[in-house]
């Protein structure tokens, strides 16, 4: 279990933390024999150097449709509700929809907004006003075509559970800019993703690096409070005590762990102020607030997207939220179009909110999710069903944006075909934008290892390449 | 393992000191003595190990990155696209030497990826070139050490010392060589301590800390020997030891994915912890759980030994492809088969020949064509829809003596009532079809728009009702619209259809057991020419229903009141109706549609499954009364059947998943790049051809394949065994990398004790305990495990075994002893899963059932961690904030960090903080002693010592302070708390010293 070792910016972290309880002298001791256990989360200098310091992952569990959204398709549009041909589905795979399918062309108008002529749904009325931040990716495609998988093989480049997240890779990569808060932060508006917290998991890794849901209801942080009737001063006295004995315990025994364990105390204790205060949303401008459209109190999606500037802020290397039920089988205009109220605003906010504090150069900003729809209409299919039409899982083509951090804005990368299907040109699998995100910080994607099971093992698994066209 | 070579300069200055060499790792192929032509010899092979296993990946037979080769002596002197890399007349300017040792940070080192050469490695590079780099031919041909059978070297003879346990005399041998010696013996309470966690894992009471002080007094070996057989004789061993093992068999009590239904296997685990307490020899154990359902007259035991198979996680999110899901549980079974018994990484091989290890894709799927027999898991319950897939088992009934009985009393109760509801029934129902038929002319209308507000996916069936399909919302609403032009209306009916897609055949959908509904309102709009739904809602009234559950009439479905409305419980899985009249029918001149508005808001999925609207027209019939649907007869019958089966469900019927073969063979095939829709040539099950040999009783299958596992000619499972034992026990095994004992694994730091101990396994008739009992009893086992600076620098991780080990406890151990130390612990064994207090709000439903997070009540909510409810998708989250895993895949070793986070659970979760308190009130009824008794006793049981001054005088400090200021209304309480807190909190208290 030998991690990573890149040359260290800073050894040991008692500069970085400063811990009470004489542990100056324990620190001399220390560093004398060299005693000290690195700690996993100091930060590490990547492999070059990076453009992006932190990364804001808008992951929207369900998949919206791009064809929506992102990707206009007047053909589409105009042999809609017409069958499909057979040509076109050769070797395509569909989760629910069969028999005699069925065209859809969006009902939705699109127009080129910002110099870059991104074309963008009347949808999201805000994130078109950013268009020249965006770098629009239309031909991701990935591995699976249902959820769990799929938002698996996103997060960890497999499509089963077990291995690394990708934030996970990241932290144990570079590390943590503050040792107050966990390096890895998850922000839920509605319910988890289909694979739950294995979609932050650590996998093997160890478990410091997995991701720590900030939750807006109850604790933020589990068992951040100190239990009722326990207050504040009485914690310190039992720690202080803790700490003292756990010391005296070090000097006789001499093993750096319980070094590590006496630090670990104090940062929890720290987390105890540092997490409520970054919660605290009522100390931003009235201004910031209607920019982002967030409301104190609320667990909502623009709560989260200011939440994760506060963490950017903090240092915290890694923000992912996830924001549920884009998954649209059915009645898809109404459905999406009230998603798209959801996000439009707080996505669009977040991105010029960046950008007025100087943050944007040094934040990636990513907005996908773990496939995209169908070309084809689910629920008039001929086969009996009657429902409103929805679109079906799609695989094979889908659009994610990235912006900041490193990225051109205003590029428009890759084409589908006419009818959205498949790619035309320049595809980008899961793995070439895992590569992307993870050269964006610093790292080389086949240099960042970690060996398990005999394997050494990869986020990008045995492929991957860095998209250069994306690149400031 | 790895050491960080800052500079080149530094390294060669590290190469000079040869004597420093081997302490990482001992050559594998090193001679006994040193003869200086057999020292040539072990160089050559070593060299070829060390190339093999850093470079061949990307400079052998298969790929020559740069142009370069080094798989053999002439590719390696002439080098790559960039010329020579190795000058034999000035081997320290070699290219080689530079890449090999340069930093990691810098991006010409050698290799590229993984782990750079150690500095034993480098050195004996070095070392070889210099002596010309004679290539050896036996070296190439020679098998990697784990693929030759381990055999019982001597014991090594000593000078001066003699030792009863042969582990003592390896160990002591190596020590010598480096100029050590063992590590003193610990403090007898720190030993009974050990001994206790690692044979049943959980603390020793006060008492018996001072029986086992005492028996040592008298001697530390016997006392040790007998304190070892008494735990091993008791039943909390398997409780403790079953842990590592569910961990490589992955086991949980959810399937995993989006649907991540809770399934029941814990049969399986309380079989794990029985087998492991009869100390079952390990090749037995090994065949019941591969393939106990194929031995000779199986027994009930043995087929639930074979759930073993059945942890795989499997995938029913809607839309999943069957054949895919079972593909992917294949493959999951050949790995853990490599992982659990090989150490071997085989999963490289799924998809080409492994890269460095070798085994072939073929042989690979040589295994999977084992597997490849069992039924299916999970299926389409419509082929032609392809989102439909459910898991179908298979699942076998656990007998148990004396529920049996009860079981055959109650159901012959319940026949008997039945059959009375039946002749009363029939009545009843002849009188409410006469109810329903006595509308006349009613006739089912087409819909011509349903929606489901929650998004759920339906279809329309020929007889124009509505089925709903896939994953059921906890509420939902349904809008039908309908034409009713020229029809004369006097009401409407609506019927909830029973439908064997539905769970317990419906009409309901939340769950098998009760798929009731609940329509908590029923409203019908008459709907504009332009399509708009009117505001006004019609007035109905005269609500009635074929059957009525208590307080759950129809007319509550007409009230305003939304919590209330008609459900059916306990009439499941058949159809219902109820009637509406409208009030006014002359209201609908001119109104050619209407659009109905079914508002199912009770959650857990009580909507209905299938519903169809019909119009009643003509006269609503006004003799029509309550009286002639409802008969009391029945609903007492009724009542009865329902008290009865209750009493019937919680007799708990347990079932448990198995293995069970297909009638017909599937036949077996290669897949190309390891993708299930590229099957390739068809092949027969076979075995690696590296290890033993095959032999078949003729059917080449599962059974075949445990067999051939344990067979004592295996030359790696019982080095992977015993080795695993090891690190439980020490906190790393003699093979650093329990998963893995191939080219990339770590070599055995101790390799003779290894295979002496695993050859020693086989011949005391694969005991597990005996192994045990045998490093329990060591010197080795009994050293202090205090470090000094130095130790810490020569040897960190106690690689060479010269003081004790000292690490953390394990998630579940953590949890136990705190509960322990309360006195709270339930010793409570086996049974389906407990569920301690969580935070709410973990177990969010995402796809499948919702379920309740009810936590346990009584001495279950303190039983062991082992019986604590395993959600793949929420595990238990203090486990996982201590390195415990959600048991996706095998995994035979977990991580140990060390993070905030564990301090904050410690502190502050519920579980612990209710530990607190009951170890503050246990310590205050135990000892009515003076303050200082008191204390001394509280920290006895946290950590079996008896405190130090200086630690006594930190506790009485915390617990006056506290007193003092606590603004409690008892300030001892408060203090008695916070000492508590802190005891429970010391890292000795979570640390195995």
């Amino acid at each position: 279990m030998t991690p990573i070792t890149y040359v260290e910016s800073r050894r040991g972290f008692l500069n970085q933390t400063g811990v009470g309880l004489g542990m100056a002298a324990l620190g001399s001791l220390l560093q004398q024999s060299n005693l000290r256990a690195d700690n996993p989360l100091d930060i590490k200098v990547g492999h070059f150097a990076p453009k992006a310091k932190s990364v804001i992952y808008l992951h929207m569990i369900g998949a919206p449709s791009q064809l929506d959204l992102f990707d206009p398709k007047p053909e589409l549009v105009k042999r809609d509700k017409e069958v499909c041909p057979d040509s076109l589905l050769a070797g395509r795979k569909f989760a629910f929809i069969g028999g005699e399918l069925r065209l859809s062309g969006s009902p939705f108008k699109f127009a080129q907004h910002g110099k870059c002529g991104h074309q963008i749904s009347q949808l999201l009325p805000h994130l078109a006003t950013v268009a020249d931040e965006l770098c629009m990716v239309h031909t991701m495609h990935t591995e699976e075509i249902n959820h769990a998988p799929a938002q698996i093989f996103l997060h960890t480049g497999f499509g089963r559970g077990g291995r690394p997240s990708l934030g996970s890779w990241v932290t144990y990569g570079l590390g943590s800019e503050n040792q107050d808060l966990p390096a890895y932060v998850v922000l839920l508006s509605g319910p988890p993703g289909g694979a739950g917290s294995s979609l932050y998991s650590s996998g093997f890794l160890p478990s410091v690096h997995q991701g720590i849901q900030f939750r807006s209801e109850g604790e933020s942080v589990l068992y951040l409070n100190n239990p009722e009737g326990h207050p504040s001063d009485s914690r310190r006295r039992v720690l202080d005590t803790l700490g003292t004995l756990n010391k005296s315990h070090l000097d006789e025994v001499g093993d750096p762990e319980i070094a590590t364990r006496i630090d670990q105390y104090e940062m929890a204790y720290k987390m105890q102020t540092s997490v409520p205060e970054l919660m605290e949303i009522t100390e931003e401008s009235a201004e910031t607030m209607t920019l982002y459209g967030a409301k104190p109190g609320k667990a909502s999606f623009a709560n989260n997207c200011l939440l994760a500037r506060r963490l950017v802020e903090r240092g915290v290397r890694l923000i992912e939220l996830y924001d549920s039920d884009w998954d649209h089988h059915n009645n898809l205009s109404t459905r999406l179009s009230a998603k798209c109220k959801e996000v439009d605003q707080a996505a669009a906010a977040l991105i010029t909110d960046l950008k007025q504090r100087g943050m944007l150069d040094e934040t990636l900003v990513i907005w996908g999710s773990e496939f995209g729809r169908t070309p084809l209409a689910q629920g008039i299919d001929g086969t009996g069903k009657k429902t409103s039409p929805g679109r079906d899982h799609h695989k094979d083509a889908y659009t994610v944006w990235l912006a900041g951090g490193g990225i051109k804005g205003g590029v428009s990368y890759g084409k589908t075909d006419e009818f959205g299907f498949g790619i035309a040109e320049n595809p980008v699998h899961v793995h070439d934008l895992n590569a992307t995100v993870l050269h964006l910080l610093g790292l080389d994607h086949e240099r960042l290892t970690y060996k398990y099971q005999g394997r050494e093992f990869r986020l990008t698994d045995v492929a991957g390449h860095v998209m250069r066209d994306w690149l400031a | 393992m790895l050491l960080q070579i800052q500079s080149r300069s530094f390294m060669m200055r590290t190469l000079a000191l040869v004597a420093l060499v081997g302490l990482a790792v001992v050559p594998v192929c090193s001679p006994v003595v040193g003869d200086d032509e057999k020292k040539e010899i072990a160089l050559n092979g070593d060299a070829y190990a060390i190339l093999n296993r850093y470079c061949f990946e990307c400079h052998g037979r298969d790929r020559q990155d740069g142009g370069l080769r080094l798989d053999s002596r002439q590719a390696l002197l002439e080098g790559g696209d960039s010329g020579a890399i190795v000058d034999l007349a000035n081997v320290d300017e070699s290219e080689l030497l530079r890449r090999i040792t340069l930093p990691k940070s810098d991006s010409e080192v050698m290799p590229k990826r993984g782990d750079l050469l150690t500095k034993s490695d480098l050195s004996k590079i070095e070392q070889w070139l210099k002596a010309g780099a004679v290539w050896s031919d036996k070296a190439a041909t020679q098998k990697h050490w784990s693929y030759v059978a381990p055999k019982k070297s001597d014991l090594p003879k000593l000078d001066d010392r003699e030792f009863l346990n042969p582990i003592d005399s390896f160990v002591a041998q190596r020590l010598y060589a480096e100029g050590l010696d063992f590590a003193p013996p610990a403090d007898p309470s720190v030993i009974a301590r050990r001994i206790y966690f690692d044979v049943i894992g959980l603390p020793p009471s006060v008492r018996d800390v001072e029986s086992f002080v005492s028996d040592a007094s008298c001697g530390l070996e016997s006392a040790v020997s007998g304190l070892v057989d008494k735990l091993l004789a008791s039943p909390q061993y398997g409780d403790k030891w079953a842990r590592p093992w569910l961990d490589a068999a992955r086991y949980a009590d959810s399937h995993g994915f989006q649907r991540d239904d809770l399934h029941e296997l814990w049969a399986y685990r309380d079989w794990v912890i029985r087998a492991l307490n009869e100390d079952m020899p390990f090749d037995r154990f090994t065949i019941e759980q591969l393939a106990g359902d194929l031995m000779p007259d199986a027994t009930e035991s043995q087929k639930i030994a074979t759930g073993f198979n059945r942890c795989s996680p499997c995938n029913v999110e809607a839309g999943t492809d069957p054949e895919e899901n079972r593909f992917n549980q294949v493959v999951d079974r050949v790995n853990t088969l490599g992982y659990a018994w090989l150490g071997s990484s085989l999963e490289c091989a799924q998809c080409h020949d492994h890269k460095y290890d070798p085994f072939t894709q073929r042989e690979y799927y040589g295994l999977f064509a084992f597997f490849n027999q069992t039924e299916l898991e999970a299926d389409r319950t419509n082929p032609k829809a392809l989102g439909s897939i459910k898991f179908m088992g298979p699942y076998m009934q656990i007998q148990n003596e004396a529920s049996s009985q009860r079981i055959v009393e109650l159901e012959s109760k319940i026949k008997g009532a039945k059959q009375r509801l039946a002749s009363q029934q029939k009545r009843a129902d002849k009188l409410a079809t006469n109810a329903q038929s006595d509308f006349k002319n009613q006739s089912p209308l087409q819909p011509l728009a349903f929606e489901s507000l929650s998004g759920a996916s339906h279809e329309l069936l020929d007889d124009q009702s509505i089925l709903l399909r896939e994953d059921a919302p906890d509420t939902d609403t349904y809008l039908v619209t309908v034409s009713v032009q020229d029809m004369k209306l006097s009401g409407l009916l609506i019927e909830a259809i029973s439908d064997p897609s539905l769970p317990g055949n419906g009409p309901g959908r939340g769950d098998a057991k009760r798929p009731n509904f609940v329509l908590s309102t029923f409203e019908v709009y008459p709907v504009d020419g332009e399509g708009k739904p009117s505001k006004t809602r019609m007035a109905l009234t005269d609500a009635i229903a074929d059957f009525e559950q208590a307080n759950f009439q129809a007319s509550k479905a007409l009230d305003e009141d939304e919590k209330t409305g008609w459900a059916i419980n306990p009439q499941f899985g058949k159809s219902h109706w109820a009637a509406f009249r409208i009030q006014d029918p002359a209201s609908l001149d001119g109104v050619n549609h209407l659009q109905l508005k079914l508002v199912q808001n009770f959650g857990a999925a009580r909507t209905i499954g299938r519903l169809r609207v019909s119009a009643l027209t003509g006269d609503y019939p006004k003799a029509f009364s309550k009286a002639t649907v409802e008969d009391p007869k029945v609903a007492k019958l009724q009542k009865e059947i329902a008290g009865l089966e209750q009493s019937l469900r919680k007799i708990d019927i347990a079932k448990t998943l198995v293995t069970r073969e297909v009638d017909v063979p599937r036949m077996s095939t290669m897949f190309s790049r390891g993708d299930f829709r590229s099957p390739t040539n068809p092949i027969e099950p076979h075995t690696p051809s590296v290890l033993h040999s095959f032999k078949s009783n003729g059917l080449k299958n599962r059974l075949d394949l445990a067999q051939w596992l344990v067979s004592p000619e295996n030359p790696l499972v019982g080095r992977v065994i015993v080795n695993r034992m090891w690190g439980e026990v020490f906190g790393n095994g003699l093979v650093s990398t329990p998963e893995d004992f191939g080219l990339k694994g770590e070599p055995p730091s101790h390799p003779e004790l290894l295979d002496w101990l695993a050859v020693d396994f086989v011949e005391q008739g694969w005991s597990q305990k005996k192994i045990l009992r045998r490093i329990l009893t060591s010197q080795t086992y009994l050293q202090s495990s205090h470090m000094t600076s130095q130790q810490i620098d020569r040897d960190p991780n106690n690689a060479l075994l010269g003081r004790g080990s000292r690490f953390r406890l394990p998630a579940e151990s953590i949890r136990d002893n705190a509960l322990a130390i309360a006195g709270l612990l339930s010793s409570k064994q086996f049974g389906p899963p407990i569920r301690p207090p969580q935070p709410k709000g973990l177990w969010a439903k995402v796809g499948g059932q919702a379920y309740e997070y009810e936590t346990s009540e009584g001495e279950d909510k303190y039983r062991r961690g082992i019986y604590v409810v395993l959600k793949r998708m929420s595990p238990y989250p203090s486990f996982v904030t201590f390195d415990a895993t959600a048991r996706l895949a095998c995994r035979v070793k977990r991580g140990r960090s060390n993070t905030p986070l564990q301090a904050l659970t410690l502190l502050n979760d519920p579980v612990y903080v209710e530990a607190a308190e009951a170890f503050a009130d246990r310590v205050r009824k135990d000892s009515t002693g003076s303050l200082e008794d008191q204390l001394t006793y509280a920290f006895r049981l946290a950590v079996a010592r008896a405190p130090k001054d200086f630690e006594l005088s930190a506790l009485k400090n915390l617990f006056q302070q506290e007193k003092e200021f606590t603004k409690q209304p008892v300030p001892e309480d408060a203090a008695w708390y916070s000492v508590a807190s802190a005891l429970l909190n010391l890292d000795e208290t979570i640390t195995k010293e």
